[in-house]
């Protein structure tokens, strides 16, 4: 591991690999602080662009992009009251209180150094999990594989709250995608309708493209407007008392950060979730509850540190087991994909120094986040200030000659067009586009794992139930199935006890 | 038809209703392919019609459908239901036409005459911005591409069927 992780050293500090982290760290934040864009439409943009580059350096830009877009969302949830992604919302709720109050700098010191701690704190856990993650990873067989993937999907499902049937639906025509093209165990071609194109299956890159980028745009251009309609001239000093506070506060930076930490290592659950799960249970604990809301600095220190430690935590599921633990680690293997990585249980065990150059990418684009987001903070906030009139066609004009120069073929950039359509559909209708594109990338890992177990067994499906951890799986798949009917009976019990005299 | 006092409306089967057929589309897809390549898809199949059918049902005006969309959203038996949708005011197949114009235009001519266009349209006629803007805004966005992608990274950005048969 000592040798992987003085690889991953070697690949990042270097002059390339130090220009393509701070890089990302800039696209980072700029597109953090855009609403509607996100780390993930800025991978999902990127993508192409790095398919000349070394798989080091562009592993580093990916580490620099996903560490840096939180911290550059919190910028204008601070300022303008406007979430630059869904996981800086909860800083909107006492972040722009404190900016009113003239204390802008204050809460933005405080949510880069809550940031950058907590995302060290998700850091350092995924590096002490990994050499455990290896020994897991080499117990595992095809079934458990198998039952892995299904877990993943189903998890993902029952994280997307009141749509859980929908995002059981998504997961499904992920993997009814996935089986597009040529199939390996039977040596057939199927659901291509003829189409030569579609023969080695739905290119990953112009699909996530698509789906985010590209729909995102699509919904960009259906509400119009612009976030702020003015100018905001709020000074921007204080930035030391916000960086005190928090180490004033630290029980609640090791609180938030444990928390994102948890939650990101839970396939699909996601930054937002942990940051609300931080800000509320900070509430609820505190002495003086009802301080939260008018500019309590604890209310930007906890989601802060969460929504940033989430990024160590997702990694941990997407690394070991290649099932990405967030849109942008599932992004992010397309980017594996592209550089001949194939994501799954391997990935650790072969290519164990580029992955540990992307969590020290990670690990410095936390801190360098912060230190140019306090430089640049008020320039950030004025690009909320941006048309969608001009944003949306400037992106999907670089989307789309990105998609093209991948492979020199026209036919990804309609395959993004049909994406990008779908994926405004699905967030129209609220089927969740994560899982379906999380079930698009273990489509082949979950095909692959149950005909290679029921070879080992003879063709007998007992295979699954029979090992110890393939069952473990199993019943945590039911369990995940079953959950919404058991919070639904506990619920309705509680309102029947209620209304008992 | 009007909503009830429940606020259902058959429009809340349309969707659904889309879902459901084009699982049982996919399903008597599945059974298509030959016997070896088919056993996982079918299987998936039938757990898109099962799921379909799930959702159609939840959305039906009836006390199973209540119950099973109460159950599965996490909401008391007695709310009303919820929006299954995100109403933006926008149009959105003017937005889709849009991209869909660009990627025509792109075929057709070449990114780098389809991005000043789509740019210098987009702005003046859906955004309403003034033409030295929308003039500035295209020019710098055809600059960006042709400068970023051919010059520095060394890309051939798509020249399109008419001048490549030129």
């Amino acid at each position: 591991m000592i040798e992987s992780l003085l690889t991953g050293i070697d690949l990042l500090f270097t002059f390339r690999g130090v220009m393509y982290l701070c890089l990302g760290v800039v696209v980072g934040m700029v597109f953090g602080a855009i609403p509607g864009l996100g780390g993930v439409t800025a991978i999902a943009l990127l993508m192409p662009l790095t398919f000349s580059m070394e798989p080091g350096e562009a592993i580093t830009l990916v580490g620099g992009i996903m560490g840096a877009t939180s911290f550059g969302g919190s910028i204008p949830a601070i300022l303008i009251n406007a979430p630059g992604i869904a996981l800086n919302a909860a800083t909107c709720f006492d972040g722009y209180p404190l900016a009113r109050q003239g204390k802008a700098g204050m809460a933005i010191g405080a949510a880069a150094a809550a940031s950058t701690l907590g995302g060290i704190v998700g850091i350092f856990t995924l590096l002490l999990i990994i050499p455990i993650a290896k020994k897991i990873v080499l117990a595992f067989g095809p079934p458990e594989f198998f039952m892995l993937a299904i877990l993943g999907l189903s998890a993902i499902a029952i994280s997307t709250g009141g749509a859980f049937l929908r995002g059981l639906i998504a997961a499904t025509l992920g993997l009814v995608l996935a089986f597009v093209g040529y199939d390996a165990v039977s040596g057939g071609v199927r659901f291509t309708a003829g189409s030569e194109y579609l023969f080695d299956g739905i290119p990953l890159v112009p699909a996530l493209v698509g789906i985010f980028a590209i729909g995102e745009m699509i919904n960009l251009t259906t509400r119009g407007g612009s976030v702020a309609s003015s100018k905001n001239t709020v000074s921007i000093g204080g930035v030391g008392e916000g960086v005190k506070a928090v180490f004033r506060n630290w029980p609640i930076l090791i609180r938030g950060s444990a928390i994102g930490t948890f939650v990101g290592a839970l396939p699909g659950v996601g930054g937002t979730v942990a940051s609300f799960l931080a800000y509320s249970a900070t509430v609820q604990v505190s002495r003086n509850p009802d301080s939260f809301g008018k500019g309590n600095i604890q209310g930007v220190i906890a989601p802060e540190s969460a929504n940033n430690a989430k990024d160590g935590g997702s990694l941990i599921p997407t690394l070991s087991f290649g099932i990405p633990g967030s849109a942008e680690t599932a992004i992010f293997l397309g980017v594996l994909i592209l550089h001949g990585m194939e994501p799954g249980p391997m990935l650790l065990l072969e290519h164990e120094g580029i992955i540990f150059s992307l969590v020290l990418a990670v690990f410095a684009s936390c801190v360098l986040a912060s230190l140019i987001g306090l430089a640049l903070a008020r320039h950030l906030a004025l690009i909320t200030l941006i048309d969608v009139h001009i944003l949306v066609p400037s992106v999907i004009a670089v989307a789309l000659v990105g998609v093209y120069a991948l492979n020199g073929n026209f036919d990804d950039v309609i395959l993004s067009l049909v994406f990008g359509i779908l994926g405004f559909a699905m967030a129209r209708f609220r089927f969740p586009r994560i899982t379906l594109v999380i079930a698009l990338v273990l489509g082949e890992l979950a095909e692959r794992s149950f005909h290679q177990s029921l070879r080992m067994n003879s063709g007998d499906w007992d295979v699954f139930f029979t090992r110890g951890i393939s069952l473990a799986l199993f019943v945590a798949v039911v369990l995940c199935l079953v959950l919404p009917a058991i919070r639904f009976w506990i619920r309705q019990r509680r309102t029947g006890e209620r209304g008992r005299p | 038809m009007s909503a009830g006092a429940t606020g259902w409306t058959p429009v809340r089967l349309i969707v659904p209703g889309i879902v459901l057929a084009a699982a049982i589309g996919y399903l008597i897809w599945a059974y298509a392919v030959e016997a070896r390549a088919r056993d996982f898809p079918v299987m998936v199949g039938w757990v898109f019609v099962l799921l379909a059918l799930v959702d159609v049902a939840a959305h039906s005006n009836s006390a199973l459908g209540r119950y099973l969309a109460a159950v599965l959203s996490g909401r008391p038996l007695d709310a009303s239901p919820a929006e299954d949708s995100d109403h933006a005011p926008g149009n959105p197949i003017v937005a889709i036409l849009w991209v869909a114009g660009f990627v025509g235009l792109s075929w057709i001519a070449g990114f780098l005459v389809s991005i000043p266009i789509y740019v210098f349209l987009f702005m003046r006629l859906q955004g309403r911005h003034g033409s030295a803007a929308s003039l500035l805004a295209a020019a710098a966005m055809v600059g960006v591409v042709w400068g970023g992608f051919e010059l520095l990274l060394r890309y051939d950005v798509y020249r399109g069927v008419f001048f490549d048969t030129l």
